[in-house]
Formats: C-alpha cells, sequence, structure tokens
C-alpha cells in the first residue's frame, strides 16, 4: 500500500501527466469551439453532434483517437524506464518487493491514463451537454451518428444518448489503462524513454490496419474504441482483445519484475 | 543487533563470473570495508546483500530470514550504490519524505536529521537536478543513513565530497556504528578505508581473498 501510494503520487504530479492532459483538453475544447462557431449554440443540434466522441465534421475526433495511445502512455507509462535507467528503483527495491513494486506501478499507469483519457472527453461531454440537448437523432438526419441497430449500445445511442457518451468515456478510459501497460512490460526491452511511450501507439496503429473490420466485425483496437464505430464490433470482440492486452502485458509484467536484477 | 550470513554465492552475468563461492560473516557493531580492483565484485556483492541482485546458487540470510525465501529484502537497509538516483524535479527533503514514506516510523526530524548530518539544509528550495555532483552525493548518504537503518551499504560514500565533508561523514558512521548498527562500505581511498573499517574484506575476480581485523592487524 505504501508503494501504491508514492507511484500514484508519482504519477498524478508528474509533469507529462500534465502535458498529456494538456494535450486532450486542447483537442477536445478546439472541437467542441469549432462546433459552436459552425453550427451555432440555437437550433437543431443535439448533444450526439456536438460531443467529440461522435462529431465527424471536424478532423478532432480522428486526432483524438490515433493519439490515445500515446495520451495514454505519455502521463507515466515511460516511468519505469526512467526508473531503471536512472537507478531510482534501487531505492525502492529495497523497501519493497519487486513485484509490489511493479503491481504499485501499473496501478499508477493505469489510473494515470484512464484520467488523461476520460477526463478530456467528459469535460467535452458535460460542456456539451449543456449547450446542446440530449435528443435522440432521428435515422437518417443530416450529421446524425446514429450507429447501426447491430453495433455496439445500440440501444442507448437511440434512446439514451448522454449514456452511450458515459459508456464509451469510461470504455476509452479502461482501454488506455491496458494500453498503457504496454509501456511498463516492454520497459526492460527498449533504448529510450521516447520508444517506451510511442511503441504502443504504433502497435495501435499496424495492428488497427492489420485487422480492420467490415460489416462481419472488427478485430482492431483502433477502431473499436471510437464512439463513431464506423465498422460494426461485437461485444465479445471488445472483450477478448481487452483481455489480451491486459493477459499479454500482465504476464509480460510479471516474468520481467520477479527476479529482475536491479542494477 | 544484525548478522549478516553470505553461504557460498555463486553469480555469473553472461558467462562472466561476478561471484565465485562467496562465504562471509557481517555483524552489527563493525564497519567492514570492501577492498578491490575495479570490477573485482564490491558493488555486485553490495546488491546481493541489499537483496537487489539474486545469486544463482547460495544464500544470503539477514538475522535468521534468508532472502528471497522467507523475506524479498532486508527490512532495515539504508544503501548508496553507485551514483545517487533521486527525482529530479523535488528538493533533497522532497525525495528523502518520499522514500522515507515507504518505510516505518521514519519521522520528519529524522529526514532533516539525516540532512543536516551530511551537511545539507533542510529547508533548500532547490530541486535536486540543481545540485552539484557532491550536494547529490550527500543527499545519496542521507538517504542511506535516513532513520538509522540496522543496515547501511555505501558504495564510494565519499566520491565528489570535500575534506571538511568527509570528516563530517566519517564522524557520522562511526556515531552510528556505535549505536550497534552494521556498516559495509567500499571505498577506493585505502587510508579512508582503514581509517574506518573495524575489518577489511579483500575480494578479487568475485572471490574473497583475504579478511583483515583492524584492531589487531591480523589477516
Amino acid at each position: 500500500m505504501k508503494a501504491l501510494k508514492l507511484e500514484l503520487y508519482r504519477a498524478f504530479h508528474s509533469r507529462t501527466f500534465f502535458v498529456s492532459l494538456l494535450i486532450g483538453l486542447v483537442i477536445c475544447i478546439l472541437d467542441l469551439v469549432t462546433f459552436c462557431v459552425q453550427f451555432g449554440t440555437s437550433g437543431s443540434k443535439f448533444l450526439l453532434q456536438a460531443w467529440i466522441g461522435t462529431d465527424y465534421q471536424f478532423a478532432y475526433n480522428e486526432m483524438f483517437y490515433v493519439l490515445l495511445p500515446v495520451l495514454a502512455c505519455l502521463p507515466y507509462g515511460g516511468s519505469l524506464y526512467n526508473d531503471i535507467k536512472s537507478g531510482y528503483d534501487k531505492n525502492i527495491c529495497v523497501k519493497t518487493s519487486r513485484l509490489n513494486y511493479a503491481v504499485s506501478k501499473s496501478v499508477a499507469v493505469f489510473l494515470s491514463a484512464f484520467v488523461s483519457v476520460a477526463l478530456p472527453l467528459g469535460l467535452n461531454m458535460f460542456a456539451a451537454a449543456g449547450m446542446f440537448p440530449d435528443f435522440t437523432p432521428e435515422r437518417l438526419e443530416f450529421m446524425s451518428i446514429r450507429v447501426l441497430d447491430r453495433n455496439l449500445f445500440a440501444m442507448a445511442n437511440n434512446d439514451h444518448p448522454a449514456l452511450y457518451c458515459l459508456i464509451f468515456i469510461l470504455l476509452d478510459g479502461v482501454f488506455a489503462g491496458v494500453i498503457a501497460l504496454t509501456s511498463l512490460s516492454i520497459s526492460k526491452l527498449v533504448k529510450s524513454h521516447f520508444t517506451a511511450v510511442v511503441t504502443p501507439m504504433v502497435i495501435v496503429i499496424i495492428s488497427g490496419m492489420l485487422l480492420q473490420g467490415d460489416e462481419r466485425g472488427n478485430w482492431s483496437v483502433m477502431d473499436m474504441l471510437n464512439p463513431r464505430q464506423h465498422v460494426t464490433t461485437l461485444w465479445y470482440q471488445m472483450l477478448i482483445v481487452f483481455l489480451i492486452i491486459l493477459a499479454v502485458n500482465a504476464a509480460a509484467i510479471w516474468i520481467t519484475s520477479r527476479k529482475r536484477a536491479v542494477l | 543487533m544484525s548478522e549478516i550470513r553470505i553461504e557460498n554465492i555463486n553469480k555469473k552475468i553472461k558467462d562472466a563470473v561476478i561471484l565465485n563461492d562467496v562465504t562471509l560473516t557481517f555483524s552489527s557493531g563493525k564497519i567492514y570495508g570492501l577492498k578491490g580492483k575495479n570490477g573485482s565484485g564490491k558493488t555486485m556483492l553490495m546488491r546481493t546483500i541489499a537483496g537487489l541482485l539474486i545469486p544463482d546458487s547460495g544464500t544470503v540470510t539477514i538475522n535468521g530470514k534468508t532472502l528471497h525465501k522467507d523475506i524479498s529484502f532486508p527490512e532495515s537497509i539504508g544503501i548508496l550504490i553507485e551514483n545517487p538516483a533521486f527525482l529530479p524535479q523535488y528538493t533533497g527533503y522532497k525525495n528523502l519524505k518520499l522514500l522515507a514514506s515507504l518505510s516505518d516510523g521514519i519521522s520528519d526530524g529524522d529526514i532533516k536529521t539525516a540532512l543536516e548530518r551530511v551537511g545539507l539544509d533542510p529547508d533548500d528550495k532547490r530541486t535536486y537536478k540543481k545540485y552539484s555532483l557532491g550536494m547529490k552525493q550527500k543527499l545519496g548518504i542521507a538517504n542511506a543513513i535516513m532513520g538509522e537503518p540496522d543496515i547501511i551499504i555505501l558504495d564510494e560514500p565519499i566520491n565528489a565530497l570535500d575534506e571538511e565533508t568527509v570528516r563530517k561523514i566519517k564522524d557520522v558512521l562511526l556515531d552510528i556504528r556505535d549505536k550497534d548498527k552494521l556498516i559495509i562500505i567500499a571505498c577506493h581511498d585505502k587510508e579512508e578505508l582503514e581509517y574506518l573499517s573495524d575489518e577489511i574484506i579483500e575480494i578479487k575476480d568475485g572471490s574473497i581473498t583475504g579478511r583483515k581485523d583492524m584492531a589487531d592487524g591480523n589477516n
């Protein structure tokens, strides 16, 4: 518990956490401001058209979701690499077990990534909800993002748009957390902090291109995190992808931490 | 009262023998000096005692508890091994406070005392990244002696320190030893090592080649 407290303090007081949060917030603010300038704050526009997660009028949605792995890893994902490189891990590993250190760091990495992704999306949603009503979009309405009935959470999208937004904010935050663990699990293998932080984005983009889905389903994590759902993701695909990322990272962290020589 | 028993420890890294059948015993109330050339195995032995390096064979037992079997790390230890490493964005005091939060019973007063004993000002607002080499070294020593743990391991503690500070550190170490603590140091300066140590242990190519009690000069 003491190691966890220390790691959480370090994660949420790090400069990189604030930088990541700032980047996410700037993208979200620009999206909403551009929407308001373009379409005004009165009239027939509604929440699902204005929220960055479902707004496809501007490039900000794509920008946010392409950068999501970096926004997730930047806050604290590279911290194990830094600790090993500087020798700071020695100070900790004489006061707690390696496994406890690894678990504490993993929790801090997960939570800082969750907040860095979910907070800008959440604030954008609440700001948009303050200006635009929570209407259910008509099926063929211009600028409607109403998802197909076979897509995930279609019922929420149809009946409770704000709930649909909140579900995806939660999912994006949780996926950001496990993606950030990739930075941690490769810390022993990479040669720079930059590589530790950027590698997960490269993996997400390459796997996204290779596994891009169609109407039969989608295995690309890059596509399944975007609430616009331009390809169909089935619930079990999302669950399996999540479990694979989590299991691979947990195994890698456990194997590399358990008997690691702290040099 | 602490006792460290090292029995038949062997360690290889990439086919290079780092520690070769090392057997040693350390008791509290003494300062042990490790003497040997660069790459002789002093630092690796210190890392092994601190639990940072897991030997290929052999055991390290601290107060009857075997490291990596009964305990994952020594229960009361302070270390400075190779370069001091701290968080660059925080002051010396803040760095020690964060690390003290991992241990039981280290008060703010203990942290301030440790800083003052090595000649650092606890109220200094400069962050670690603005510290000079000597100040970084002092902070490393302060971290090791903070709360006066039962075992203190210092690898080249007087590197980059001026004469006055070296004198101060020596007094501090002798004072801590007299409180029945166990101190292990490695130092290139033969005179300083002999002045400080109650026993000198010579290491060559990962093996113990000699042990000299400074009180009677016996090998």
